[in-house]
């Protein structure tokens, strides 16, 4: 029981760490309109983005228990996106390759690199390259 | 200015992942990002400036298998 007890406090512990270190990094690194929400009791911070040509998005990055995932909101992906050449999951998530699933270890690299990834995206509205 | 930006952005992250650098100690070579989300090459960062910035893994993105 004391084992089971520890493993809980444990992981709250834990992730009460992670919520607070994640809300001052996103207050430091992310754009001011960032906002923390709950979606299908997951935590993640929604965040807007514009690329250098001037498109706009909306991304939803989440700690899913073993790295930070991002998720494209909006706009919805065009029907003829080749999702495999824009790097995303069919879920909509950006497939950031630094692990098999696809995240990254902390919420500012993730944020940093779905800033890349818009300006590739864009790009690829584009052109029909993925620029990076 | 933002082709510019783009165009100096794509020769920084291909030199790097040709040297197999994801994440360069030399400034002119770092990608950084600012909270507005507007991209900076590190040789344009002023030092106070720097505790803003997030710096870009420039590991090549996969392909999303899902």
């Amino acid at each position: 029981m004391r084992d089971v007890l520890s493993t809980v406090v444990q992981a709250f512990g834990s992730a009460s760490a992670r919520t607070l270190r994640d809300r001052a990094s996103a207050e430091i690194h992310m754009p001011a309109a960032t906002r923390c929400l709950v979606v299908d009791s997951v935590r993640g911070w929604l965040y807007p983005l514009c690329s250098e040509p001037g498109d706009h998005y909306l991304l939803f990055a989440y700690f899913d228990g073993s790295a930070y995932q991002v998720k494209v909101v909006s706009p919805a992906l065009e029907d003829h996106v080749d999702a495999h050449a824009c790097h995303l999951f069919s879920d909509g998530r950006i497939c950031f390759g630094q692990s098999d699933a696809g995240g990254m270890p902390t919420l500012t690299s993730a944020y940093a690199k779905s800033v890349l990834w818009v300006n590739g995206y864009s790009v690829y509205l584009r052109t029909s390259m993925f620029a990076f | 200015m933002s082709q510019t930006v783009l165009d100096k952005l794509h020769d920084v992250v291909l030199d790097n992942r040709q040297r197999r650098d994801d994440r360069p100690r030399e400034k002119g070579r770092q990608v950084l990002v600012d909270p507005s989300g507007r991209i900076v090459i590190g040789d344009a960062v002023q030092d106070d400036e720097r505790p803003q910035l997030s710096e870009v893994h420039q590991a090549v993105f996969a392909a999303g298998q899902g």
